[in-house]
């Protein structure tokens, strides 16, 4: 008899990547706040959760690190769970096409939902401050460009880095059913 | 089977929105607390790499020979000497002041507790311009603080957390603070501009006198004021280059090139002020 029957491993083995990537994310932005850059990559943390896990297990995910990424900077109104929560629904209603886990569609998905949250944080959550219309448009460009070739080149070993800690750890992760 | 998933479906997205729902519409009062308790909860992930960073330096520094250690020693020797002569002098100049207050009955400029912090990490981009530093208010460091360095001005404490603290910087578009031209007593309003990609951050100053002038050869420095609240007086912010006529004819706009260490910090000092009734 086991003390704790129904716990999820696969929860806890995909939080404790996640908090690494989130410490990983930040080193990153402080190495990049010497050229002015902003990285911004949440769908490493929201897209392998949201393949690997239940749907509220990974929504509970999203809203977490949504919450973390909110406190780390000067931003207000709890927008940014819920732009997190609302990107992993979509990816888990959307996981079945991914179930071969394959690079390319693994990147695609990852660059396609970072990029979109970008775009909508850009748009309703990150302060405006326009010193005119072209050093805000260079501003969006210049950052998306970072995040995009970061997203492009590590969103394939991001996924993969979970499937090979909880493989290590003795524990399957295949991309869940749909909700 | 296809109903009850479809009923299931429908119960997800139900419970989803409602969530949604109660995100946006919750009280302020909570949201502040939640983001308070996962300020507190990612502190480490600030705190964990800046600790690293400073062991990785004293194993490298360990590895000097004990020959390059003498010769640092030896300047630094000379350094201090140097600064001591500097600090005799600043006793003379404080007694003096003093005096001159109790003569004239004029009320005593502020005291401040000063705290060395280490800068854990630096979140400069062109969004925002912040640095979250390893003192909370557990060290004493209160919200509004001035935080400056070697070479001046840094910002002020922004956010207070237990064990880190987030300085706003100079170059902040939310930043603003009275300043004057050196060698000149009228104030000047001095603005964070932010930072470009690629550039470095700026300020602005208005509310110049038409009758200040400042080229790239003959730069002018601008200082903090008296009237400049936590700020003690005489700190530079910045050098103008350049100031422009506004289109009201009497005054002056200029831009401010901000030191380029301000991107590369690793250790500030906050000035708390202390309280009149402590002084007592």
């Amino acid at each position: 008899m086991t003390l704790f029957k129904n716990i999820d491993a696969r929860f806890f083995i995909v939080f404790g990547v996640n908090c690494a990537l989130f410490f990983l994310i930040g080193v990153m932005g402080d190495i990049l706040s010497g050229i002015g850059a902003y990285i911004y990559i949440p769908a490493f943390l929201i897209v392998p959760s949201s393949l690997f896990l239940k749907f509220w297990q990974a929504v509970f995910m999203a809203v977490f690190f949504g919450f973390l990424f909110e406190a780390q900077t000067p931003l207000d109104g709890a927008l940014t769970p819920v732009l997190f929560a609302a990107a992993s629904f979509i990816v888990c209603k959307l996981r079945a096409k991914f179930r071969s886990l394959d690079s390319f569609g693994i990147t695609w998905l990852t660059w396609s939902v970072n990029m979109s949250m970008y775009l909508f944080s850009v748009l309703f959550i990150f302060p405006i401050g326009i010193s005119g219309a072209w050093a805000y448009f260079f501003r969006v460009v210049f950052d998306a460009l970072i995040s995009s070739l970061v997203a492009a080149l590590f969103s394939a070993y991001a996924v993969n880095l979970n499937k090979a800690v909880a493989y290590l750890l003795g524990v399957s992760l295949n991309v869940g059913e749909d909700a | 089977m296809a109903s009850s998933h479809k009923n299931t479906a429908r119960l997800n997205i139900g419970i989803f929105i409602a969530i949604l729902a109660l995100c946006l519409v919750v009280p302020s009062g909570v949201k502040n607390f939640v983001s308070d308790m996962f300020g507190e909860f990612r502190a480490p992930f600030d705190i964990l790499p800046s600790h690293l960073r400073d062991l990785q330096k004293y194993w490298s520094l360990s590895s000097r020979s004990k020959r390059d250690l003498i010769e640092a020693g030896r300047d630094l020797a000379r350094l201090n000497a140097a600064l001591e002569l500097r600090v005799l002098e600043n006793e003379t100049l404080r007694s003096r002041i003093k005096r001159y207050e109790d003569m004239f009955s004029i009320p005593p400029t502020g005291m401040y507790k000063q705290h060395i912090a280490r800068v854990a990490r630096r979140d400069l981009n062109a969004w925002w311009q912040q640095l979250v530093i390893r003192k909370g208010s557990i060290d004493g460091i209160k919200e509004g603080s001035a935080v400056i360095y070697g070479g001046g001005v840094v910002g002020r404490i922004k956010e207070v957390g237990l064990f880190t603290s987030v300085v706003e910087l100079v170059s902040s578009r939310n930043f603003r603070m009275a300043a004057v031209f050196e060698g000149d007593d009228r104030p000047v309003i001095y603005q964070g501009v932010g930072q470009v990609s690629f550039g470095s951050g700026c300020g602005e100053v208005t509310d110049v006198y038409s009758d200040m002038t400042a080229s790239v050869s003959k730069p002018r420095k601008l200082m903090t004021s008296s009237i400049a609240g936590v700020f003690p007086e005489g700190l530079p912010i910045g050098t103008v280059s350049s100031l422009n006529l506004n289109y009201d004819g009497i005054f002056k706009t200029g831009r401010v090139d901000l030191s380029t260490n301000l991107s590369a910090l690793n250790e500030v000092l906050v000035l708390v002020p202390i309280e009149a009734e402590q002084k007592k």
